[in-house]
């Protein structure tokens, strides 16, 4: 078994990894070139760090992946290959940019620090100084993925010239020369897969879905985006506050499939989100599961627009904190931006975190919207009944007040207690759930909290206030923001 | 000294408004309809304390004096019981809303109301709009925002008034008035009622909750070598009266409460060791019981017995493992089914009090006659979990034992009004003039007089070591004093006595007739009639 030339680029953990994982099937190997292979060269800081073999496809520059491993290397900059995902890790002084991603189609996944930025497609061809199959990907792509390194490139269509910016930050690419061409939209078009998904439709029911107001200049820089094309305005919109990227400066790429995934990441792009750690499932798709934007949609290779539709109108459904059946309101806790809506402030005087692991993080995060969403509300002769679950742990507690008193059951109404606010520490038992009931000319407001030993005290991490919608008199649920 | 906590100052608070929209979304609440007026620009306001008026406080107050409405800095509000906040419009209103946002920020000591109450004045009657609570719980420790909002639901009127307790700061602003020139009504709406009196006389000696305690002495113990360690010596001019020029003629405290340093932590070790140190031989109780002994020899008072009070340790929430007891181990961190460690505190305390019963027993002192017990910590903390439940257990912890749970907070603590209620049998507040420095505002005595006559307290009697070293604070010491007994504050009423460590022992035995000056004065005042 030939094993992927990578391999020679990777650290001991690396090769744990990929060492059961050749490029292609040892039957598939090719022995010959494939492309017309022109030596190139790779300057990092004005040394030239290597000359490897690349050629080009459809006017765009390829180079082996093991060289581009080894330029990083050159940074203290580790990176793992798995057989499909490239995985770079910084230093933990060197400032990254996870803003802004627009992760696009591709069978290679590139991340950084655990962030998937771009997807790409690659050339596997054999690289005349090792004769072993190897995995070709394109420079322009993995340009921009350096770019968030605060690495600087310029192409002349020989040599990729390198800068690094003194603290290992910054952005932008082109000093001191030139962006290669980019490469022509080769994407599968959606018109050509049966029940698939325009990336302009997608642009353009989301940016709807998200209540974006839109605007746009009178000319489209985009050959295949004319300004009087109806979607325009969602996509000049979207490209503009950075949702998503076009495929290159002169072409948005309107009529590409994509993936769930380039949903997701559209609305993870329009909270600002920057660090996975904090949201709950850890990842840009474990969050969208877990937050409920892809419930009920199957997946598959591309978008499909039924798979649309459902993640339309869960977002519909997140962003108005709840869905309304038979006049009970099924709350949705509404995804954020949860280091700064729940994190940013649960921290010692000291700043010592309240919960200083990805486990701890995860633990409060995905127990506050677990009971968010466990949360209904209900009116009933003039009152708003809320079901709260009650966590076994009693240090996982609700916390509810309204305008005046209220009252509480903890066997279903039977029998109501009454208090100037629920604390949910306070249960001498602890069954599944507890109901609380308030007059309705008032929004119940739910606080779920956490004690923590190391704060003497407890911390909020979530609030719902529930209230009677005017317009359609069902109960409404809407999540605030702390601090 | 170790048992005065300063109130932390205000720093600097990071901010944020406390509701926002998905982004690029609607806003969370509807704006208001168009025929809505902001109106409060128009207001004129006053604003009354609830309690007990404080002068240091009020100018304590003036450091953070933000705009209730058009700016974003805070109005900070410092003890003394509550506010009453009234606005006042140039012409009456159909009102519809009315908010305010406070802050809470327990490590600044800032913390929401436990309510805000709405009313307005309608043709002369002052009627309750409503009343909201918070949603972030007071033991939160996290720095937030809260909007206290209330739907007048078109009420006419001229006049409105906020009022809230205070327990320690409030920071309030953003002060919001809307309605409109149309409209409005007054249906449906209950005149507020007025509070209690409250108990009007201060803690005597004859009564029954004192359990006879006139004078009582606190003797910090169990830590500062010498400072915390009390002879037999020590003890004699405390329980019994040493003129420079005379014959000792009459006991002088009757009452003297062990209580710990500050430095005592939380676990069962170090409550241990505390009790050990107090019962061990030839110190601390054993020299009390061996000094009142001699002077009943002295004062020929044969079966006098001097009446003892010692503290139960604060158990803290968060502290982490304490120990065991009940054939368990017990964690004040709180578990899934103790979330605020109140069990496993309350049973610690159980435990503390069932050792004190049973070395008191076999200490068998024959002059000394345990009292009660007294709770450390000087405050009804608002932000600590569970902490009135935490005290009431411990009241039945120490009724069960058969003593009494006294109490002795600072000046205007929270808790201050509710000190009944919340369990304890007796309380002294303190005074806390002295221990402002030359500084002191003497109305500050009145102040924890009224108090005092308000809530059924004793006053505390308190010393620094300043008062020793300085002729000016001898002096402010002194008028203190003075103070106290022409208002009728000297015998009348129960005291306790606050003297750092062993400040009065330095004094009584000191030969420079000044700082001896102040044995005499304190022992003269405390033996009035």
């Amino acid at each position: 078994m030939k094993l992927h030339p990578w391999k020679a680029a990777m650290g001991l953990a690396a090769a744990l990894v990929a060492s059961a994982i050749p490029l292609v099937p040892a039957a598939a190997a090719v022995q010959a070139p494939q492309h017309a292979m022109q030596q190139k060269r790779i300057v990092l800081n004005g040394k030239t760090i290597s000359q490897p073999m690349g050629f080009a496809d459809h006017g765009t520059a390829y180079f082996p992946g093991w060289y581009l491993m080894r330029a990083l290397d050159s940074l203290h900059v580790t990176s793992t290959w798995d057989g499909r995902n490239w995985r770079i890790t910084v230093p933990s002084g060197m400032k990254v940019d996870l803003s802004n991603i627009d992760v696009g189609t591709g069978n290679v996944s590139i991340y950084l620090n655990g962030t998937l930025v771009k997807r790409v497609y690659d050339i596997v061809d054999v690289d005349p100084a090792s004769h072993q199959p190897t995995m070709f990907i394109p420079v322009w792509y993995v340009m921009r993925v350096f770019d968030r390194l605060g690495i600087q490139s310029s192409w002349n269509g020989q040599t990729w010239t390198m800068t690094t910016t003194s603290a290992g930050s910054g952005s932008g690419s082109g000093s001191g020369g030139t962006t290669p061409p980019s490469p022509p939209d080769t994407t599968p078009q959606a018109s050509d897969i049966p029940g698939t998904v325009s990336k302009g439709a997608l642009v353009a029911d989301l940016v709807s879905a998200l209540g974006l107001s839109v605007s746009a200049p009178a000319t489209s820089p985009y050959d295949d985006v004319p300004a009087s094309d109806p979607r325009w305005p969602a996509i000049s919109t979207a490209v503009s506050r950075r949702l998503i990227s076009p495929f290159s400066a002169s072409h948005f790429g309107a009529g590409d499939v994509v993936t769930l995934q380039t949903a997701e990441q559209m609305v993870w792009n329009q909270l600002g989100i920057t660090n996975a750690r904090y949201q709950p499932g850890g990842s840009l798709d474990a969050w969208a599961q877990f937050v409920g934007l892809t419930d009920g949609t199957v997946g598959g290779q591309y978008l499909t627009q039924a798979d649309e539709a459902r993640f339309v109108q869960n977002l519909r459904n997140l962003r108005a904190g709840g869905i309304v059946s038979g006049g009970v309101l099924q709350v949705r806790y509404t995804p954020q931006d949860e280091w700064v809506w729940t994190f940013a402030g649960d921290q010692a005087p000291d700043g010592t975190p309240y919960y200083p692991t990805d486990a701890a993080i995860q633990e409060a995060i995905t127990k506050t919207y677990r009971f968010f969403n466990g949360v209904t509300a209900r009116l009933q002769g003039g009152d708003l009944i809320v079901q709260l679950p009650v966590d076994p742990d009693g240090r996982w507690f609700a916390y509810a007040s309204t305008a005046g008193d209220l009252q509480y059951s903890l066997d279903g109404g039977s029998t109501w207690t009454a208090a100037a606010a629920f604390d949910g520490r306070e249960l001498t038992s602890r069954p599944a759930q507890v109901w609380v009931k308030a007059p309705a000319g008032a929004p119940l407001q739910i606080t779920f909290n956490n004690m923590v030993p190391a704060a003497k005290g407890s911390v909020v991490l979530g609030w719902v206030s529930i209230s009677v919608n005017p317009s359609t008199s069902n109960p409404q649920a809407q999540r605030v923001y702390l601090q | 000294m170790e048992r005065k906590r300063a109130i932390a100052g205000a720093a600097s608070f990071a901010l944020t408004a406390g509701l926002i929209a998905w982004p690029g979304g609607a806003a969370v609440w509807a704006a208001t309809q168009t025929s809505t007026l902001d109106l409060t620009s128009q207001a004129t306001v006053t604003t009354d304390v609830q309690g007990q008026y404080d002068a240091t406080f009020s100018r304590m107050e003036q450091t953070y004096s933000g705009p209730l409405w058009g700016g974003d800095s805070w109005r900070g509000f410092l003890r003394q019981g509550g506010r009453d906040i009234t606005l006042t419009l140039p012409q009456s209103y159909s009102l519809q809303t009315i908010s305010i946002q406070m802050e809470q920020n327990a490590g600044s000591g800032i913390y929401y109301p436990s309510h805000v109450d709405f009313s307005a004045n309608v043709n002369g009657t002052w009627v309750q709009l409503g009343t909201v609570r918070p949603v972030i719980p007071p033991t939160d420790k996290r720095n937030t925002t809260y909007t206290f909002r209330i739907d007048a639901k078109g009420v006419r009127a001229q006049q409105i008034r906020i009022s809230f307790p205070v327990q320690v700061w409030v920071f309030a602003r953003h002060l919001t008035i809307t309605g409109s020139t149309v409209g409005g009504g007054s249906a449906d709406l209950s005149p507020e009622t007025g509070g209690s009196p409250g108990a009007q006389q201060p803690l005597s000696p004859g009564d029954a909750r004192s359990h006879g305690i006139r004078n009582m002495l606190l003797a910090y113990t169990g830590d500062h070598g010498d400072a915390g360690t009390w002879s037999t010596a020590d003890f004699l001019p405390m329980v019994m009266y040493q003129p420079q020029n005379g014959a000792p003629a009459q006991h002088l405290f009757d009452t003297v409460l062990f209580l710990p340093y500050s430095t005592l932590q939380d676990k069962q070790s170090a409550w241990q060791a505390y009790l050990d140190d107090l019962f061990r031989p030839g110190q601390q109780l054993s020299a009390l019981d061996a000094a009142v002994g001699q002077a009943n020899q002295i004062l020929g008072t044969p079966g006098y017995r001097e009446k003892v009070v010692i503290a139960v340790p604060y158990p803290a929430y968060g502290d982490g493992v304490w120990g065991a007891a009940n054939g368990g181990s017990l964690t004040f961190d709180g578990s899934a089914q103790d979330p605020n460690a109140l069990s496993a505190r309350t049973q610690a305390v159980q435990w503390y009090l069932q050792t004190l019963q049973a070395d008191w027993n076999r200490a068998g002192f024959q002059n000394l006659t345990l009292a009660g017990v007294y709770w450390e910590n000087e405050a009804i903390d608002p932000g600590a979990p569970a902490e009135t439940r935490l005290i009431s257990g411990a009241a039945q912890a120490a009724h069960a034992q058969g003593w009494p749970l006294f109490w002795i907070p600072f000046y205007d603590a929270p808790g201050t009004d509710a000190w009944s209620q919340a369990g304890f049998d007796a309380a002294w507040l303190q005074s806390n003039f002295i221990e402002q420095g030359a500084a002191a505002d003497a109305r500050r005595i009145t102040e924890a007089e009224q108090t005092a006559r308000r809530e059924g307290f004793g006053i505390e009697v308190e010393l620094t070591e300043a008062v020793l070293q300085d002729p000016g604070m001898e002096a402010q010491y002194q008028a203190f004093l003075q103070h106290l007994q022409q208002d009728g504050f000297a015998g009348a009423v129960s005291h306790a006595y606050y003297a750092g460590s062993k400040l009065l022992v330095t004094a009584a035995q000191s030969p420079d007739p000044a700082v001896r000056a102040v044995y005499d004065l304190t022992a003269q005042f405390a033996l009035q009639p």
